[in-house]
C-alpha cells in the first residue's frame, strides 16, 4: 500500500463528515455572541492612545508618588510575598502500619455503619483542581490555588445541570496566612450548564444495577491487568464524578482495588477539606509518572477524593518531582 | 490630542466585524480537527469555543490572529483536556459512530482499525498526520500550528506512516 492509498484510509478514519468550510448552525451563533458578550484584555488601538496620554499627562504625579513609596518603603520592612507554585503541598501522611487488607477491612467497619443512599443517586458534589497550562501548553506557577465546585444532577435520560462555581482560594506555599487577590471571588459561577435529555456525555449511563460483578467489569476496562492499580483509580475518579454510589457498591469499589498489585498504605491525613482520610497509592499507565492517591473516609469508609502527584522523569507535564497536578474531592455522606 | 467616545465605539464595532469574520471562517475547521481527535460531539463544540474565547480575549486589529494559531491553541486545549480527562482508554469511539462516519464502500471494521492504529501514535504523531492528511494543511502551515520547523513535521509525518502500516499490518509498496 503506498502513501496516497493509506492517506485515503486516514482520512475515511475521520469521525465526522461535516466539511470544514460549513456554514455556522444556530448554536454556533449564539456561542459567538456569548463568547463577545464578554469583556476582553485585549484594548483596541484608540483605547491604547487614550491609555498612553492619561498615563502621560499626570506623569508628575506619579514621580512624586514612587518617591513617597520608596521613603516609606525604607521606613516600613516588606512583608514576604507569597512563593509561587505549580500545585498545591502534597497531603502530609502520618504513617501507617496497616496493610491494604486491613485499611479495606476497617473501612467495611465504617460503611456498615454510615449514613449513605439506599440506591445510587445520579449526582455528584465535588471541589477540584488541576494544574494550569498556558496557551503555549506550558505549566504554570501559581501564588493561589483556586479550586472550582462543581454540583452535578443527572438523568436517565441523560438531560441534568452542572453548576461550577468558584471555590475558596489558599495559598500555593502552604503558609497559612494572608490569601493573594484571585480573579474570581468564592461561590461565583463560572459555568451552568443546563443538558437536555440526550446531551450529558455520561462516561458510565448506568452505575444502579452495578454488583460486585459489573463494578469489576467496568474496573476492567480502565485496568484489565493485576498491576494496573493506578489505572483502576482512574474508573473509581470516573464513578465519582458522575455518581453518588451506595456503600454497598463503594466497599466492592475497595475489595475490587484491592486485588489489584502494587497498591500501598500511605498512611493518614487531613485532606484540603479538613476531613481525616487514608490513602492508598499506585502509579497508573494512563499517566506515567504520577501516582494515585485515593483518599478514603476514616469516618464513613467511603472513598472522598483523589490525589495526583508528579513521582517520575516520564509525566506528561513537565514540573518537578512532587509536585500535585490535581485532586477532587467528594462530598461524604455524613 | 482627544480620542472621542466615538471613535473608540467605531474601534470596537470594527473589531466585533472582525472577530465574527474569523469566527465564521475558522470555527467549523477548528470544530472539525477537535472532532477528528475522538471527542464527542459536545466536548468538541466546548473545546472549540474555549479556543474562540481565548482569541477573542487577544483579539487586537493591529495585530490579526490566523488559522494556524487558532489550531495551535487548539491542540494546547486538547493536551490540557486530555490532562485533566485522564480518560483516553474510555474515550473509545463507539462502533455505531464508526458506522456512521464511514464513507461508502469503506468497512466500518476497517474504519476503526485505521482509528485504533491512529490513538496508538504518540500525540504529536497523530496531530501530524491528523493536520495534514485528514485535513489537508501543508507541513508549512502543520509547523507553525505545532511550532516545530517544516522539516521536523515530514519527518514526524514519514514515521507515523511506518508506524501506523506496522500496526495495521500493511507493506509499503512505495519502496
Amino acid at each position: 500500500m503506498n502513501d496516497d492509498e493509506l492517506d485515503r484510509l486516514i482520512r475515511a478514519a475521520h469521525p465526522t463528515r461535516t466539511e470544514p468550510d460549513a456554514p455556522l448552525t444556530a448554536q454556533q451563533r449564539v456561542t459567538l455572541e456569548r463568547i463577545m458578550a464578554t469583556p476582553s484584555n485585549a484594548v483596541t488601538s484608540s483605547r491604547r492612545t487614550t491609555r498612553r496620554l492619561l498615563i502621560a499627562l499626570p506623569a508628575v504625579a506619579v514621580v512624586a508618588a514612587v518617591v513617597t513609596f520608596v521613603a516609606v518603603s525604607v521606613l516600613i520592612p516588606p512583608r514576604p510575598s507569597p512563593a509561587a507554585a505549580y500545585g498545591p503541598p502534597p497531603l502530609t501522611w502520618a504513617p501507617s502500619s496497616k496493610s491494604v487488607a486491613e485499611v479495606v477491612a476497617v473501612a467495611h467497619q465504617r460503611l456498615a455503619s454510615a449514613p449513605g443512599p439506599t440506591i445510587a443517586l445520579r449526582e455528584s458534589t465535588s471541589s477540584s483542581w488541576s494544574l494550569a497550562i498556558s496557551e503555549a501548553g506550558e505549566p504554570e506557577q501559581q501564588i493561589a490555588i483556586e479550586p472550582i465546585e462543581t454540583e452535578l444532577t443527572w438523568n436517565a435520560d441523560l438531560s441534568g445541570r452542572r453548576l461550577t462555581t468558584a471555590g475558596k482560594p489558599f495559598r500555593a506555599d502552604g503558609v497559612t496566612g494572608e490569601i493573594p487577590t484571585t480573579d474570581q471571588t468564592p461561590g461565583q459561577v463560572l459555568a451552568d450548564e443546563e443538558f437536555g435529555a440526550g446531551q450529558y456525555p455520561a462516561i458510565t449511563p448506568d452505575a444502579i444495577e452495578l454488583d460486585s460483578r459489573g463494578l469489576t467489569a467496568l474496573v476492567q476496562v480502565y485496568a484489565p491487568a493485576s498491576g494496573l492499580a493506578g489505572d483502576a483509580m482512574v474508573a473509581v475518579e470516573d464513578l465519582s464524578v458522575e455518581w453518588t454510589l451506595t456503600n454497598r457498591q463503594e466497599g466492592y469499589l475497595l475489595d475490587i482495588l484491592a486485588s489489584y498489585e502494587g497498591l500501598r498504605v500511605e498512611g493518614t491525613a487531613t485532606d484540603r477539606l479538613g476531613r481525616p482520610v487514608v490513602g492508598l497509592s499506585a502509579e497508573s499507565t494512563i499517566s506515567p509518572g504520577e501516582t494515585f492517591t485515593l483518599l478514603i473516609s476514616a469516618a464513613t469508609g467511603r472513598i472522598v477524593g483523589i490525589q495526583v502527584m508528579v513521582t517520575g522523569t516520564t509525566a506528561p507535564t513537565p514540573v518537578p518531582v512532587g509536585t500535585v497536578t490535581s485532586y477532587a474531592l467528594w462530598k461524604d455522606t455524613e | 490630542m482627544f480620542v472621542s467616545p466615538d471613535a473608540d465605539a467605531h474601534t470596537a464595532e470594527a473589531r466585533r466585524e472582525a472577530f465574527s469574520a474569523l469566527f465564521e471562517r475558522c470555527y467549523p475547521r477548528v470544530l472539525r480537527f477537535v472532532r477528528g481527535t475522538g471527542k464527542d460531539a459536545m466536548e468538541a463544540e466546548d473545546i472549540t469555543s474555549e479556543v474562540f474565547a481565548v482569541a477573542w480575549n487577544k483579539f487586537d486589529l493591529r495585530d490579526p490572529i490566523d488559522l494556524n494559531w487558532l489550531m495551535g491553541t487548539a491542540i494546547n486545549k486538547l493536551r490540557d483536556h486530555d490532562r485533566r480527562a485522564r480518560r483516553r482508554r474510555s474515550e473509545t469511539i463507539p462502533l455505531s459512530a464508526a458506522v456512521e462516519g464511514a464513507p461508502t464502500g469503506l468497512d466500518p471494521l476497517d474504519v476503526l482499525a485505521v482509528r485504533e492504529a491512529l490513538a496508538g501514535l504518540t500525540a504529536k504523531d497523530r496531530q501530524v498526520l491528523q493536520l495534514m492528511v485528514q485535513e489537508g494543511y501543508s507541513a508549512h502551515d502543520v509547523g507553525q500550528m505545532l511550532r516545530r520547523s517544516e522539516g521536523s513535521v515530514w519527518t514526524r509525518a514519514s514515521r507515523a506512516r511506518a508506524q501506523l502500516r506496522k500496526s495495521l499490518r500493511i507493506e509499503d509498496n512505495d519502496e
